[in-house]
This record gives structure tokens, C-alpha cells and sequence, in this order.
């Protein structure tokens, strides 16, 4: 899930504060990441991927990221500042607001975090084998990207887009308060679409995985 | 936008002549700043269409392909259209400016990507964090080599009876030409590493600026986008 909202709609609190709240967790992850070369090669394939994938047109208006994988792979420090930079490279190429790539970046990482202990949780609980791996990694990414829909739709509902606000208008004089974007109607329009999403991503991640695991298993247990 | 217009982006930005081309990555970056803020503060529907005007006016100078960019910005401004939809019903106006400011920052971001090398860009990212620099160094590299190296294995796919078959067989070849790539990006990074790494990398490229450079009469290209740009913010306000 990734937010395509455009510059200028969210207030200006709240992307300011999904910056500062983005580049604290960043700040601490580079501290975290030192001494990590290797995967820090790793983290920038994992951009260079999520950037490929990000390109790929579904013929709707969702693409897939690929961030549980991401958080599988990379493991919680890296995963974060790989979005990062993937969200500052789409959004200069104009895809999505540059106003907000900090609240993407938590709104991706949250998938990439959420992918990454439940991956973890699942081995720990059922055993690694070749069959639970991919499974694990399928479902994990499902639950991510369920979690993340949600959080995108908290961000909308705390924003409180009003048009009058919008317009720079102080009149009261709109129906019953009935401006305001409801979170539910918003819930409504984004959850089929999100749910839909979530399959497929989860599908390709438990997929890539299995393959990932027959040639290459270090890849996956990298994370660890 | 496509994977093969991310070439042209960078064909534009490497091999066009302009004084946004020439102009200084910092100064670039402050007046792409000043701009965007210009129109995320816009609340002028006649502010914002000059401010649209200015924008392609700085991309009529800098050489680049109009109807391209705008093609680009298409996908930001799908979703601009998507919200001013739910704003239709109070106000059209309000609907055309939430369209307008989307095309606007889109357009804006493409004018700036599409005049600035990324290897311009890195060093001056590399002056808060290195990691970040580093890793937006090797991520922007590797997403052309991949690129290529998806096209290379689609052909021989095709080539060899890929898409051949039952429409199971066919899932399942793509599924593993999918996962094929993808190891082979992961392994394409590992040698990367390993070759750097005989070259003395430690975790850190030198990503300095050249320090102490002096303002030439190019980086009044983006100053002065700037500074319309917040003229016309004002008399939007003023207006």
C-alpha cells in the first residue's frame, strides 16, 4: 500500500510530521546499519527491485511493492531506509507527493516491520521447511499489507480533508459538517481494492520465495 | 511511467544542453523547494494556471519534450483527479485547483529530474547521510543494469517457448522467470559488492560536492523560477 495523495491536500501538520517522525527512524537505522556493507548492497537491489516492480502496470490504479519481502530480506533497519529512498526516487520522478514520502515511508515500512516479525514468528512456531517457508512468507505479507490499508486509512481519517479548509474558506455554511471525507466511505472505496492488491502481492511474495528458497536460501534467512 | 522512460529521463538529463542543465545542483534543489512550497500554498485558481504556464515555460527553455513530460505527469495527476472528484460536489473550483496543484508538483519534480544528473544529486544527498547516498548511488546503477538484464532474459523466455503451453505450464514459467530474476538481481549485487570491495570499498564512496564553487549567470535559471513563482503565490494571495 502506498499513498498517492498529491501535494497540497494533507495539511500541513501532518506531513511535516510523518518527515520528522520518518527521519528519526532513519537517523536510528543508519545508526543500527553500521558495519552492515554486504546487506547494504542487498538494501539497494531491494530498491532497484521495488522501483522495477513499482513500473509494472496492472491496468488499475495499484502497483505492487514488494515491502513484506523487503522487510523479510533486509530485516527491519535496512528495509526502512531502502523505502526511503525508493519513496524519494518515485516521488521525484512525480510519482506520488514529495510532501509525502515521510508518511509513505511509515506507511511502507509498516508493511516491510510487520512482514518481517511475523515471517520471523511463523519459523519460530510451525518449523522451517521448503513447503512453510513460502507460505510463511504469503501470509506474513498478506497480514502486512491488510495492516498497512488500515493505517493509510487512519492517516486519511486524522487528516480530516475538508474542502472548505482546502479552499482557504472559514464559512461554516456546509451541510451538517457532511464535507469532511468520511473514513468509512473512504474505507469502502480503498478496502476492495487493497484486499485485491494484498492477494496478488502476497501471492508473488510466497511464490518468489519458494523459488528463492530452492536456489538460494541464504537470501531469505538473511534477514535473521 | 514506463521502465524504458526512465532512460529517456536519464538520456535528458546527461545529454541536454540549458542553462537549467548547467545551473548548480543546490541552487536547483532550494528553488524546486521554493516552487513546490509556492504551490502546495496556492489557493488561486488563476495563480495556479500561471503557475503551470511558468513551469512549461522553464521546460520550453530547458529543451525537454512538453508533450512527454505531461504524459508522465499524467499518473500523479490521475490520483489529483481522484480527490478532486470527492470535492466536486462543494466546489468545482476547488476540484480544478486540487488537478491543477497535482500537474503542477508533477511537472515541477519532472523539470528538476529531467535537468539534474543523478550523479549531481548523490554527492549533495551524501552532505547529510552517506549511507543514503551510497545506497541511492548503487540503487540508481542497478536499476538500468536490471532493466536490461529483464529484457535480455524476456527475449530468450519468449525465445524458448515460455509462454507455450497449457495456461498452468504458462503461470508456472513466469513465475519462475519472475523468481530467476530475482536471484539473479540479488547475485548481480553480491558481485558488485565483491568487485568494489577489491577496489578498497569499505562502506563509504567519496561523495563529496566541489566545494567553493562560484554562482554563474546559469543558476539565475532556477532562481528566477523561484522567484516567480512565489510572486505569483503572492499576488494569488494579494489578488
Amino acid at each position: 500500500m502506498h499513498i498517492h495523495i498529491p501535494d497540497g491536500v494533507l495539511p500541513i501538520w501532518l506531513w511535516v510530521l510523518g518527515y520528522i517522525v520518518s527521519i528519526i527512524l532513519v537517523a536510528f537505522a543508519i545508526r543500527k546499519v553500521r558495519g552492515q556493507e554486504r546487506k547494504g548492497i542487498l538494501a539497494a537491489v531491494m530498491v532497484a527491485v521495488m522501483l522495477v516492480v513499482q513500473s509494472v502496470p496492472l491496468g488499475v490504479p495499484y502497483h505492487i511493492n514488494l515491502s513484506a519481502l523487503t522487510g523479510i530480506i533486509l530485516g527491519p533497519w535496512w528495509s526502512i531506509i531502502a523505502i526511503l529512498v525508493t519513496n524519494a526516487v518515485e516521488a521525484s520522478f512525480g510519482h506520488g507527493g514529495v510532501t509525502i514520502i515521510g508518511l509513505n515511508t511509515m506507511v511502507v515500512w509498516s508493511e516491510a516491520l510487520m512482514g518481517y516479525y511475523l515471517f520471523a514468528v511463523i519459523q519460530k512456531v510451525v518449523g522451517k521447511s521448503r513447503i512453510r517457508f513460502p507460505l510463511a512468507a504469503g501470509f506474513s505479507a498478506l497480514v502486512a499489507l491488510m495492516f498497512s490499508a488500515f493505517f493509510v486509512v487512519g492517516i486519511v481519517a486524522v487528516s480530516g480533508i475538508e474542502p472548505a479548509q482546502a479552499l482557504g474558506s472559514h464559512e461554516q455554511s456546509l451541510p451538517g459538517g457532511v464535507a469532511q471525507i468520511s473514513p468509512g466511505v473512504f474505507m469502502i472505496l480503498v478496502l476492495p481494492m487493497a484486499i485485491a492488491g494484498a492477494l496478488i502481492e502476497s501471492l508473488i511474495t510466497g511464490l518468489l520465495v519458494a523459488y528463492v528458497v530452492r536456489v538460494k536460501p541464504s537470501l531469505v534467512s538473511s534477514g535473521d | 511511467m514506463s521502465l524504458s522512460a526512465i532512460y529517456l529521463v536519464d538520456y535528458y538529463a546527461n545529454s541536454l544542453d540549458s542553462p537549467m542543465h548547467r545551473a548548480s545542483v543546490t541552487v536547483k534543489m532550494i528553488s524546486t523547494i521554493m516552487a513546490l512550497g509556492s504551490i502546495i500554498l496556492n489557493k488561486s485558481l488563476l495563480s495556479l494556471v500561471l503557475q503551470l504556464f511558468l513551469i512549461i515555460g522553464f521546460q520550453t527553455i530547458s529543451k525537454l519534450s512538453i508533450k512527454r513530460l505531461l504524459l508522465w505527469a499524467i499518473y500523479p495527476t490521475f490520483f489529483g483527479v481522484l480527490f478532486a472528484l470527492s470535492q466536486v460536489q462543494y466546489s468545482i473550483e476547488l476540484s480544478i485547483q486540487t488537478i491543477l496543484r497535482a500537474l503542477d508538483a508533477a511537472l515541477l519534480m519532472l523539470l528538476l529530474i529531467n535537468t539534474t544528473q543523478d550523479a549531481e544529486i548523490i554527492p549533495l544527498i551524501g552532505k547529510f547521510s552517506r549511507t543514503i547516498s551510497n545506497l541511492a548511488f548503487f540503487s540508481y546503477r542497478s536499476f538500468f543494469l536490471f532493466i536490461d538484464e529483464s529484457e535480455k532474459r524476456l527475449t530468450a523466455f519468449r525465445v524458448r517457448g515460455g509462454l507455450m503451453g497449457s495456461l498452468g505450464t504458462k503461470m508456472r514459467n513466469i513465475g519462475e522467470l519472475v523468481g530467476l530474476l530475482f536471484v539473479s538481481y540479488m547475485e548481480s549485487g553480491e558481485k558488485v559488492y565483491d568487485a568494489v570491495k577489491t577496489r578498497g570499498y569499505r562502506g563509504m564512496f567519496s561523495t563529496e560536492i566541489v566545494a567553493g564553487r562560484e554562482m554563474t549567470k546559469d543558476d539565475y535559471a532556477p532562481i528566477l523560477l523561484a522567484l516567480f513563482s512565489v510572486v505569483i503565490l503572492v499576488a494569488g494571495i494579494v489578488g
